[in-house]
């Protein structure tokens, strides 16, 4: 690693990244029968594993400001309502998906697309910290990214994506990570200030989506128990694993 | 050692919070389904109040805090299971009609011992927290206590006796609330938390959030849940310092 350029270091650290949110999608290769009852559990799987990485990013927006946090929480609300009003429902179409299906898994893009904007200025930043411990938190980062990459494969697997598709999604939704923890190396003094806004934004966003989209449709389609199980079960899961990791 | 005699008085005061519940079905003839908000808000807030813990629970001993999680997601789920509780819906009218005075107890004494858990180790933790989540689940109570009094009095109790019977259904917060401050105050700490916060967890995703869905709409549920929820994890970082 010492010939590459600190540049290269944080654009190639961050691209690594965003691949490790394709294996998300490896689980599914053993899932072979979709009912309606599998799309509920992944359903509410992809909640619990949202609902704790979206605690992670307020907890980290918190350290570089409180309400700026909160401000940016407010914003990733309202730009999901505007994102639902503006995206239409029955003439959607995704890859492969049309209508509805269409147009949750397109939402459930933008929103994670969207939190890896802050992540990646975060990765941008901390590297600004010191280079020795850059590889540490790329493989943090990374295997931190599987888990995101099983909560959009979760949603888009059950209604009818291909596995090839799955992956390809969850690796573009981490693609703003490299892109944009470049400019917030080179620039850690312009960028560090937005940063709570970004992470509450990103935090904001997944917390409505998960409320919105994700725990109603669960509730429907399996039964109350099972919601409650796996939803607390992947909460608690994804909980130990940023602490243990971070 | 925590103050027992304070979590004593406060989740006897939460539990009788209860008992209120019958004034707005006395108004109204019947329960509102504006007590949605009540349920999103405290599903919100148990929420964001469950992740404190469990972050703190993991901290102090990882796997402690993550097997004590398990264990308290489970012990809810298996009460409920045993109990044949799992399908008693406060928020559906026809169901709370049909189910007989006994289930509908066993219902909310086994819900309120959960919160109770939450109750003892919130005051543990940090008073302010405490009197946050006593607040919360009191407003709550109300919700439910409307629920339990409409049903009780559809079955020919009167509106005292149907007011005093929810809130003693709720009394199950005092012993759980005492028993979970003086564990965690002990060597159990990592467990407790950890413990604490699964049952919340539960609790908010089997109960708490598919009834206020029921009672609200979804658009409206999703702010108020998602707003409480960050409120919470903001206090409760800047109070605890992380």
């Amino acid at each position: 690693m010492a010939d590459l350029s600190p540049l290269a270091l944080v654009f190639l650290a961050g691209l690594v990244t965003a691949l490790a949110t394709g294996l998300g999608a490896l689980p599914f290769l053993f899932v072979r029968t979709v009912s309606p009852k599998v799309v509920a559990w992944s359903n509410a799987i992809a909640a619990g594993l949202m609902l704790g990485a979206s605690f992670t990013l307020v907890v980290e927006g918190l350290v570089f400001g409180a309400w700026q946090t909160v401000v940016g929480a407010n914003l990733g609300v309202g730009f999901i309502l505007l994102t639902q009003m503006v995206l239409p429902e029955e003439t959607a179409s995704f890859g492969t998906l049309k209508g509805l299906n269409a147009h949750k898994a397109l939402l459930m893009v933008i929103v994670m697309t969207v939190h890896s904007f802050s992540e990646g200025v975060a990765v941008g930043v901390s590297f600004g910290g010191g280079e020795t411990l850059a590889a540490l938190i790329t493989i943090a980062i990374a295997i931190h990214n599987i888990p995101e990459g099983l909560a959009i494969s979760a949603t888009m697997r059950p209604r009818g994506a291909s596995i090839a598709s799955c992956a390809w999604w969850s690796v573009f939704s981490s693609l703003p990570q490299p892109l944009m923890a470049v400019p917030a190396f080179l620039f850690v003094d312009a960028f560090t200030p937005v940063l709570p806004y970004g992470l509450g934004f990103a935090a904001g966003a997944m917390t409505y989506m998960v409320f919105r989209e994700l725990l109603p449709e669960a509730y429907e389609d399996t039964s109350r128990p099972a919601v409650g199980l796996l939803v607390s079960l992947a909460f608690t899961a994804m909980i130990g694993f940023q602490l243990l990791l971070g | 050692m925590p103050d027992l005699l304070l979590v004593t008085l406060v989740s006897t005061a939460a539990a009788l919070a209860g008992a209120f519940g019958i004034i707005p079905v006395l108004i109204r003839g019947a329960v509102s389904p504006r007590l949605g908000w009540a349920n999103a808000l405290a599903a919100g807030i148990m929420l964001g109040v469950g992740y404190l813990l469990l972050r703190q629970g993991i901290e102090l001993g990882p796997t402690a805090g993550v097997v004590g999680a398990t264990l308290g997601i489970a012990l809810v789920w298996a009460s409920h299971w045993a109990t044949h509780m799992e399908a008693v819906d406060l928020s559906d009218p026809v169901m709370v009609k049909g189910a007989p005075v006994r289930d509908l107890l066993i219902r909310e004494g086994i819900h309120s011992a959960a919160e109770g858990v939450a109750i003892g180790v919130g005051f543990v933790i940090d008073p302010v927290l405490g009197l946050l989540l006593v607040g919360t689940i009191g407003l709550h109570n109300m919700a439910e206590g409307a629920a339990l009094s409409a049903a009780f009095m559809a079955r020919g109790a009167g509106p005292s006796s149907a007011a005093a019977l929810s809130a003693a259904a709720m009394l199950t917060h005092v012993p759980a609330a005492v028993g979970a401050a003086a564990f965690i105050a002990g060597n159990g700490r990592s467990w407790g938390l950890g413990f604490a916060a699964g049952t919340m967890l539960y609790l908010v995703f089997v109960e708490l959030a598919p009834e206020s869905y029921r009672q609200r709409g979804h658009t409206g549920i999703a702010i108020t849940a998602s707003a409480a929820m960050s409120i919470v994890v903001l206090l409760g970082v800047l109070l605890t310092g992380g």
